[in-house]
């Protein structure tokens, strides 16, 4: 057993299951053998003590930014397509982030429908804003929020969101 | 020992690792930007391992000292190998902090600066990666989740 995979276990300790957990965590599973960057365990259920309790604020905002960063790469790139090679990867893995957001989120019995919508980015988003300068801007503030906002919760929830402001951090750098 | 001291001594021994294979993997570097990149590494390593020795100690742990040798390191065959080395050697550094962040996390209060130190570590760790990674010119210099 590796690090991670310890990690993964010992949250999943002495926790009841919640019967919407274990619905995702059967419909996932073909997500998570199937590709789409997710095969990293992290849409095994996760079992929440309080099962009417709703998804954490921090949690949701998380998915919601998610969502506007993929958005803005979309405009970014219809913007400037010679931008899109490099930010295939930045995109998918921001994907990732999403399809994984969006099962911590799930995971709550208190949890809102799929009509969890991202603001997105309109036409009048200012074109430095779409540029590899501003969108660098964008992934390093996202990071100092994910970082800011795993500090804030609990479990498997936190340490994802972690992992997820190093990802962001990591596009910076790219971007750089 | 707890989780959490267990898995901070588990971080400093992913430091004292990648310290000694930043040693092996540099003299097979040819490009004077990935030696530079490499000695740049190394010595964040070893800040962090030094760091990392101070606050155990602090915490009136004993650090977990370095192993005489890695031979899982061996052998390094040339530039490209060395790259991806590193590559490997920050990717384990950013699972073990993330593995220390994971032990924190649900430890309360007390080890909130404890979880920060392993949240910078596990992205300084990303970040290097992907400086290796575009140094190999690797189509995709990114991953979705460092250290899983």
């Amino acid at each position: 057993m590796d690090a991670s995979t310890a990690a993964s276990t010992s949250h999943r300790a002495s926790r009841p299951i919640s019967r919407r957990a274990v619905l995702l965590g059967s419909g996932v599973a073909v997500i998570a053998a199937g590709g789409g960057g997710v095969g990293y365990g992290l849409l095994r259920p996760v079992h929440h003590t309080d099962a009417a309790a709703s998804p954490p604020a921090d949690l949701v905002a998380a998915l919601a930014g998610e969502g506007a960063l993929i958005e803005r790469i979309d405009a970014a790139v219809a913007h400037d397509p010679s931008l899109h090679r490099v930010l295939a990867g930045v995109r998918a893995d921001h994907v990732a982030h999403q399809t994984v957001l969006q099962a911590a989120v799930a995971a709550y019995a208190g949890a809102p429908g799929p009509s969890t919508s991202a603001p997105t980015a309109t036409p009048t988003t200012p074109a430095t804003e779409l540029t590899r300068a501003g969108l660098r801007e964008r992934e390093v503030a996202a990071g100092t929020l994910a970082a800011a906002r795993a500090l804030r919760l609990t479990g498997r929830d936190a340490t994802v969101l972690a992992s997820i402001a190093a990802s962001e951090a990591s596009h910076a750098e790219l971007l750089r | 020992m707890s989780a959490v001291d267990d898995a901070w001594q588990r971080a400093l021994a992913a430091e004292h690792r990648a310290v000694f294979g930043y040693g092996v993997l540099g003299p097979h570097l040819n490009q004077p930007s990935d030696v530079q990149l490499a000695h740049a590494s190394q010595a964040a390593h070893e800040l962090l391992r030094d760091q990392t020795e101070a606050e155990l100690t602090a915490a009136a742990q004993l650090p977990t000292p370095p192993l005489a040798d890695y031979p899982d390191l061996y052998p390094v065959a040339g530039a490209s190998a060395a790259q991806q080395l590193a590559i490997s050697l920050e990717q384990d550094a950013a699972a073990a902090w993330r593995f220390l962040y994971a032990a924190t996390v649900d430890a309360g209060a007390a080890s909130s600066a404890l979880r920060a130190t392993a949240q910078a570590a596990l992205t300084a760790s990303a970040v290097r990666a992907t400086r290796w990674r575009m140094a190999a010119g690797l189509a995709t210099a990114t991953v979705a989740f460092p250290g899983v």
